[in-house]
């Protein structure tokens, strides 16, 4: 390779010089993190029963759009749901979902469960009701129930809104024998953290770009079909996902009808995909065999998107409901939500069985909380 | 496959071993060749079948042309070569635009051509193709260069990978003859090559991909917008439009250099510019010297009469807008451009220098031609489609009148305005003090001029504000579509 005779590197002076870039990127980074004005991520504990959970009482962000677009900055009360600290001598109605109902990506004010709350409050006989926004990133049927559990178990609540969704399953129950194994990695996990806060974060920037690397080797246009996501989801995807999610709905729904809770099981279903309508096929097979629980689809029609056909519909959808960079719902998507399940809840009743249920459990109207 | 994604390092790794590998240029130009259509056929390999037709098309008409010492034939084969381009532009990117403008003329007189209207899907990089070949037959038949006899390094020119898709839009003078020898990869040459590349990766996945974010909410919401919302969204777009583009030029000289391969620099600078013709001189260069040797210098130039001088440029300038895309809002652009040139003739050429005759004046000359092309990016942006009846209709017009009337909600002076002034700030500001010093030293690689430490910092701060704040999810280039 005689061309090459003029490329030949001084090897040492190069090598020396990458591993110096290198050093002062990490100094520069942890620098950076360890700043006290600039937002941190937020931190997970160890949970083995739900493979780690948020850590309560913080301030931070998460990573959006494969670890490149932060999210606005998050509030998780003390219990480490979203929002405020929650009142739990007062009426509630707890939310249970996963990183879409949590309202990654917009602000606290503007997620979906506070835009319901100010609308139920706006209710003089309900000024007092808080909407508990329980949902967290990775929850699925299985995680939903688990939080159920306990919640129950420990406060009053006078309904339940569940999150349903195809892309939950991928959201899997967390195997007995591995949550032992869970709860020492993610305290190893915590260890590095308090040494290294830019090391992780490198961590998981390289894993998140893993899959995309992965893809590159194999040349895709050639490949037949371009892979099917979440909008080809046939319908037995759908099937196959209720069959595993069955246990747990009607878990929950047991746990529910035992207290006398209302529960609503909402089909988050923009897109009106086939896999879907399996969910919902099921959820209705649940809701008949239990009292009291409810199951209502939100699809293409509750965001105005009905007479957009199908094959326009995913780009408007990311223009119109999406943060664009990241498939998570926006403020607008937010609001509908919060609309559309005030009006069904308004439509079934419901907001006066919740009104009857707090005045019965509790003996008190839901009057505003005095203040403080 | 995008510079900025994985599967581009993948292809171009196993490219480059292979590259080395081989001694013989022209094995070099067979694997180079081959890469090249496997590149483009990743967008989508239909348009491989247009490629060669169109490459097999000027190969033989410059054939011809060189052969042939009749002037009618030569000039019949021109003729073809540029007929058969613009038409393969035409139909492509401009059949339905035409289609449509012509429906809305015809529509108050109860007409339509809308059964007429085809589906067709914009080939990438046709208008940076059809632009290289048409140059080098024109310069075949100017006798400035002969015709190449071999088809490999033909088709090698017209499909070279690293600048098929956007461009630079070289001529055959300075990239086809590096092909037909043997190249050499010097030191310097890849030192430089990957700081280009690295470079240009930093201003796409953090200048212009975030300031993508805060263009696209304004652009998106222009009839609410405050006006300095409107305001602070079109300098987000000035940087973002300048970032992507450069970044791509410069990804594509880097890649260009590691090969041994020299691609012309694209852009010098641009918001440097003390006039319109300075800015000319440093937007787009490719682009706006073909415009100039192809248009403007056969139209006549400037050596008719002033007013064939400002018909030219309005000419020249409002086709240069046309190609960008089908779409009014690029003619009004262009035809802004062109007026600005007019205008700086009407006042006279004197005008313009003494403008640069001392630091202040060329500060304050820098600081207002920006709001000149400030106006010209918000025309540019403005590319709103509404629905019409089922159809997608061009809403252009009423958006950029909602972005200038913008003040009717409100003049914006507020805390939002201010976090956003910051975000602009914050990235805009580490790219503008690099390209002071490269302005003040005149070297485009200045930063590699550091001493050992201070080069290293520097790359660091690059490496750190990737990882922090770079867009990883691959958006495209802007100037793809076009």
């Amino acid at each position: 390779m005689t061309f090459l005779r003029g490329v030949r590197p001084r090897h040492r002076s190069i090598v020396s010089q990458f591993v110096l870039v290198g050093v002062l990127t990490l100094l520069i980074g942890e620098a950076y993190m360890r700043m006290p004005f600039v937002l941190p991520p937020l931190e997970y504990r160890a949970d083995g029963e739900l493979g780690g959970r948020l850590a309560g009482n913080q301030v931070g962000y998460l990573w959006l759009g494969n670890m490149s677009l932060k999210s606005r900055p998050i509030t998780l009360n003390p219990d480490g749901h979203r929002g405020e600290a929650t009142d739990w001598s007062h009426p509630v109605v707890l939310a249970l979902g996963d990183s879409e109902w949590f309202g990654a990506g917009v602000d606290d004010s503007d997620v979906w469960t506070a835009v319901l709350e100010r609308a139920l409050r706006s209710d003089p006989r309900l000024s007092g009701l808080s909407v508990v926004n329980a949902s967290h990133p990775g929850h699925g049927p299985y995680h939903e129930y688990v939080v159920a559990r306990r919640l129950l178990a420990a406060h009053d609540v006078e309904a339940l809104l569940v999150r349903v969704a195809i892309g939950q399953r991928y959201f899997k129950p967390v195997p007995v024998e591995q949550q032992a194994q869970l709860v020492r990695a993610a305290e190893r996990r915590a260890i590095v953290r308090r040494v290294t806060k830019f090391g992780p974060f490198l961590y998981n920037k390289v894993e998140a770009q893993l899959p995309s690397i992965r893809a590159a080797m194999r040349p895709h246009f050639l490949a037949a079909g371009g892979g099917a996501g979440d909008g080809a989801a046939p319908v037995d995807v759908g099937r196959a996902m209720a069959r595993e999610a069955r246990t747990w709905w009607d878990q929950l729904a047991d746990l529910a009808t035992a207290r006398q809770i209302p529960v609503v099981f909402v089909v988050h279903d923009i897109e009106d995909r086939p896999s879907a309508r399996a969910l919902e096929e099921t959820l209705r097979a649940v809701a008949s065999s239990h009292r009291g629980v409810y199951v209502v689809r939100l699809g293409p029609e509750a965001f105005g998107l009905e007479r957009i056909g199908p094959a326009e519909r995913p780009r408007v959808i990311r223009e119109r409901l999406t943060l664009g960079r990241d498939p998570h719902a926006n403020v607008e998507q937010h609001r509908l939500i919060a609309s559309e399940i005030l009006r069904y809840l308004r439509q079934t009743e419901l907001t006066e069985a919740i009104e009857r249920h707090a005045r019965a459990r509790r003996g008190a109207p839901l009057a505003a909380a005095p203040p403080q | 496959m995008l510079f900025n994604s994985w599967t581009f390092v993948v292809f171009f790794a196993i490219v480059y071993v292979c590259y080395l590998a081989f001694r013989d240029f022209r094995w070099q130009n067979v694997l180079l060749l081959v890469a090249s259509y496997y590149f483009y056929a990743a967008w989508d390999p239909r348009f491989l079948l247009l490629l060669l037709s169109s490459t097999v098309l000027d190969y033989v008409c410059a054939l011809q042309i060189d052969r042939s010492e009749n002037t009618r034939i030569r000039r019949t084969y021109l003729v073809a070569s540029v007929v058969g381009n613009l038409s393969l532009l035409g139909f492509f990117k401009y059949y339905n635009f035409f289609l449509d403008s012509l429906d809305a003329l015809l529509t108050p007189a109860g007409l339509s051509v809308r059964a007429l209207h085809l589906d067709i899907v914009l080939p990438v990089g046709i208008s940076f193709y059809t632009f290289q070949e048409m140059s080098y037959t024109i310069d075949v038949y100017r006798r400035e260069m002969p015709a190449v006899r071999s088809f490999r390094d033909f088709a090698l020119f017209v499909a070279f990978f690293p600048h098929m898709v956007a461009g630079p839009i070289m001529r055959a003078s300075k990239l086809l003859v590096q092909f037909m020898g043997p190249r050499t990869i010097t030191r310097d040459g890849v030192i430089t090559g990957c700081w280009l590349i690295l470079w240009g990766l930093w201003k796409k996945v953090v200048i212009a991909d975030n300031m993508a974010m805060i263009a696209d909410d304004v652009f998106g919401a222009s009839a609410s917008v405050s006006w300095m919302h409107a305001y602070l969204g079109v300098i987000a777009f000035a940087f973002q439009i300048y970032a992507d583009f450069s970044a791509y030029s410069d990804i594509a000289r880097g890649v260009s250099r590691l090969l041994g391969i020299e691609l012309m620099q694209n852009f010098d600078l641009p918001y440097f510019a003390t006039s319109p013709s300075d800015f000319w001189r440093r937007w787009h260069i490719s682009l706006s010297t073909w415009l100039r040797d192809y248009l403007y210098v056969p139209l006549g130039g400037n050596r008719g009469t002033r007013l064939q001088t400002y018909r030219n440029l309005m000419v020249t300038m409002l086709l240069g807008g046309i190609w960008h895309g089908a779409a009014w809002n690029y003619a009004w652009w262009g035809g802004y451009h062109g007026l600005l040139l007019v205008g700086q003739r009407l006042g006279g050429e004197s005008w313009a220098a003494a403008l640069t005759q001392t630091r202040w004046r060329r500060i304050v000359a820098i600081a207002v031609m920006f709001q000149f092309t400030l106006f010209g990016w918000l025309l540019f942006r403005c590319t709103r489609q509404t629905r019409i009846d089922g159809r997608l209709q061009d809403d252009s017009l009423r958006q950029i009148l909602e972005m200038l009337s913008a003040f009717r909600n409100g003049w914006g002076f507020d805390a939002t305005s201010l976090h956003v002034f910051a975000v602009i700030a914050a990235f805009a500001l580490p790219l503008l003090l690099v390209q002071v010093f490269q302005y003040r030293t005149g070297n485009p690689f200045v930063v590699l001029t550091l001493p050992r430490f201070a080069r290293a910092a520097a790359v660091a701060l690059l490496l750190f504000s990737w990882l922090m704040w770079g867009v990883q999810s691959g958006n495209a280039f802007i100037y793809f579509q076009f």
